[in-house]
């Protein structure tokens, strides 16, 4: 008996076992083993962990639920053609009717080759294993290069402390206390224009978006809305009278702020608002000396209403959305999952016993780190499950009132403590991507980079020529960036960026986005003949491109669907 | 009743422990559906005595394991080691190998599949094709054309 005369099952059971490359290796030696160790069912299995998958069902493989078709058809990275597909509702990539279709002849076999006519054609992958293995080797030269790469230090510098940073795509928007806003062309690493919204006041929070033009800052008791082309003022705001604002988070439909007042504040971005998005490669216009808000109200960003909501007993410090939910960290040492439809606290995490002085979330998990010396690696429930499980409890719960109680404990919603990690300072500062941990601490330069996965061990250490405290580190998902800030400097660090090493010298040439470098990368080094099968990449890029060029696609879920 | 007999395909007759031969789902299915006696043999007709016995000395020494949790099929399948005994009670010669994976297959005792599975993917393992080709006695039906192909293609995940 031979291994090629098992049952097709049981040769899968076997090879079920295997990685990748032996998979491959296999696939070499015969027609059967290529038919078998080509069986998609395998490659999704290999393929699943790497990709962002929250939002699909569990067992859809790559197949995208209606609502975040919807999102996805909406954004300019994927193209018409395709976006008419998404919103049928049906999976994404279709199954292939017919397999043929997708072999050109280069692909298929000379007749000549079986003389004898025995031999069926060679049967080739079909198009949902082309797309696992695409985006395997992807993951792979990602994770290649970040852990390769030498880091380029470029220090952006600021005259005082850098309190908050801001990345979409090709911009990294960065507020000082001295109340400088500065916006830098990352591609350059230099400036691309200086804002002073104003001298005489503190600004901690500042969020960016290239899709409405919009770069807002918050003050002491007002939100400034400025435009990324001009640097004009198109809107201020009054909100949290009288206290600092100390974070802020921008959607495609809302900004929600957190002030020293306890309070969070949210606003509407106004339907009527048109700006025209800005594309890289424009010149930023000087800002005219005396700053004019525009005349009309039709046209300020947002609506003048907002409402305010109680969510924790102390400050909120720091917030990030993942649609529908807001996630809030506190100095009362929570972070508290809000769900921003429903208008309810879901759970509220609080394994930590002092301020919460930064968190970073993914689709799988939550790192926070706070005063208590500690960070903290979680799981996170998809929003998805979380969304419906909400949305039963309050189907449950008719004439319920919301008020500060939360509806789940953390382990009903799915959060658990995966990793604790104690060191002697605070934690001032963590970023979590898809492979990684980072972690910044006060009264040091350094920046530890650990596994997000079992065994969480210790991947590098970043030095930085700073002095006191790691204030902020943010990045792309890839973690192929990562930016820090401390008193008087702001370091952009670059890693050897997006999975291939030639595309440094055009990731630094200002005719190249991000997004082509990847695409041309793919295009040059991936085999044509898997590539032309696995169909159109952009699936790919949308997927595991870096939290900056997916910026706009991530900002833009929060639309209803 | 704690002895229960069974008998291979090629008559062979033996008496086994009941909770060992409970091991397997198809046996326990067996014997809930005949509710057997314990005088009757449970006919066992697709394995071999030769097999039947190794199947035996493996249920033996697992009756008592605690039952895994089920595993979800999706996720990556761990490689844990295999344990010193499960790797003496694997040094067979190939063919016996594969009519091992075949019997606890059709017997349904997920643990023995999956270690007479894991032990081939083991072997399978880090070889070159040609390698795998010789250790398993393949012939490659492929043209040369084909030959290059799939190499062409399959070669993106070779550490360079």
């Amino acid at each position: 008996m031979l291994l090629e005369h098992l049952d097709y099952d049981i040769l899968l059971h076997i090879l079920s076992f295997l990685e990748a490359s032996d998979l491959c290796r296999l696939q070499r030696t015969s027609r059967r083993l290529h038919y078998v160790a080509g069986d998609p069912w395998l490659w999704r299995r290999l393929a699943l962990p790497i990709a962002d998958m929250s939002p699909v069902p569990p067992d859809a493989g790559f197949a995208v639920s209606r609502k975040y078709a919807a999102t996805l058809a909406s954004t300019p990275l994927v193209p018409a053609s395709l976006s008419a597909q998404l919103l049928t509702g049906e999976t994404y990539p279709p199954p292939l009717a017919d397999d043929d279709e997708m072999i050109t002849d280069a692909d298929r076999t000379p007749d000549r080759a079986n003389p004898a006519g025995q031999l069926e054609p060679i049967s080739m992958d079909n198009q949902a294993t082309a797309q696992y293995k695409l985006a395997l080797w992807f993951h792979a030269q990602c994770k290649a290069a970040y852990l390769a790469g030498t880091p380029t230090i470029a220090p952006l510098i600021h005259q005082d402390i850098v309190a908050a940073m801001d990345i979409d795509d090709w911009l990294l928007a960065t507020c000082c206390r001295d109340g400088a806003v500065s916006v830098w062309d990352l591609n350059k690493c230099q400036k691309t224009l200086w804002e002073t919204t104003n001298t005489q006041q503190v600004t901690v929070a500042v969020q960016c978006c290239l899709r409405l033009n919009m770069l807002v800052v918050g003050v002491v008791g007002e939100i400034i809305v400025i435009s990324l082309r001009d640097g004009r003022h198109l809107q201020r705001i009054e909100a949290h009278p009288g206290s600092l604002l100390r974070t802020l988070v921008l959607s495609a439909r809302s900004l929600f702020s957190g002030g020293e007042d306890y309070r969070v504040n949210t606003l509407t971005l106004n339907p009527n608002y048109a700006p025209q998005p800005l594309v890289y490669g424009e010149p930023f216009e000087p800002a005219p000396s005396t700053p004019a808000l525009p005349e009309t109200e039709n046209l300020l960003p947002f609506l003048p209403q907002h409402r305010t909501i109680i969510l924790h007993e102390n400050v909120s410090t720091f917030m990030q959305l993942s649609y529908p939910f807001l996630y809030a960290a506190s100095r009362d040492s929570t972070i508290v999952v809000y769900h921003v439809i429903h208008q309810v606290i879901v759970t509220k995490l609080q394994e930590h016993h002092d301020s919460i002085t930064n968190f970073s979330i993914t689709p799988t998990h939550l790192v926070s780190g706070s005063r208590d010396k500690q960070m903290f690696l979680w799981t996170r429930p998809s929003d998805e499950m979380l969304d419906a499980k909400v949305s039963a409890e309050l189907h449950r719960r008719r004439g319920f009132t919301a008020g500060m109680d939360p509806l789940f404990t953390a382990t009903q919603c799915g959060f658990e403590v995966k990793f604790r990690f104690e060191i002697p300072v605070w934690v001032s500062a963590v970023l979590a991507t898809r492979e990684t941990m980072c972690m910044g601490r006060i009264f040091s330069s350094e920046v530890q980079v650990r596994s997000i996965l079992p065994p969480y061990a210790e991947l590098t250490t970043l030095q930085l020529p700073i002095t006191q405290v790691v204030r902020r580190i943010t990045g792309t998902t890839y973690s192929s960036l990562v930016v820090c800030g401390d008193p008087a400097m702001c370091l952009v660090l670059l890693f050897a960026p997006i999975g291939h090493n030639c595309s440094m010298q055009r990731f630094s040439d200002p005719g190249w986005s991000l997004q082509q470098c990847v695409e041309t990368g793919i295009r040059e080094r991936f085999p044509a003949s898997l590539l032309r099968r696995a169909g159109d990449i952009r699936w790919l890029l949308d997927r595991v491109l870096p939290r900056s060029c997916a910026s706009t696609l991530v900002t833009s879920r929060d639309v209803d669907v | 009743m704690s002895q229960i007999k069974l008998q291979s395909s090629d008559g062979r007759e033996f008496t086994v422990d009941a909770k060992a031969a409970k091991m397997s789902e198809t046996i326990k299915n067996m014997l809930e559906d005949l509710g057997g006696d314990g005088e009757n043999a449970i006919p066992v007709p697709n394995v071999t005595g030769a097999i039947l016995e190794k199947v035996i000395q493996y249920c033996l020494h697992h009756k008592d394991d605690v039952a895994k949790p089920e595993e979800d099929e999706t996720k990556a399948k761990k490689q844990e080691d295999i344990d010193s005994w499960d790797a003496d009670f694997c040094r067979v010669d190939q063919g016996t190998l594969f009519e091992m994976i075949l019997a606890a297959n059709y017997l349904d005792i997920k643990p023995m599949l999956d270690l007479t599975c894991k032990t081939v993917a083991n072997m399978i393992r880090g070889k070159t094709p040609d390698e795998i080709r010789k250790l398993f006695n393949i012939k490659s039906d492929f043209s040369p054309e084909e030959e290059e192909q799939v190499k062409k293609e399959n070669d993106w995940c070779e550490e360079k």
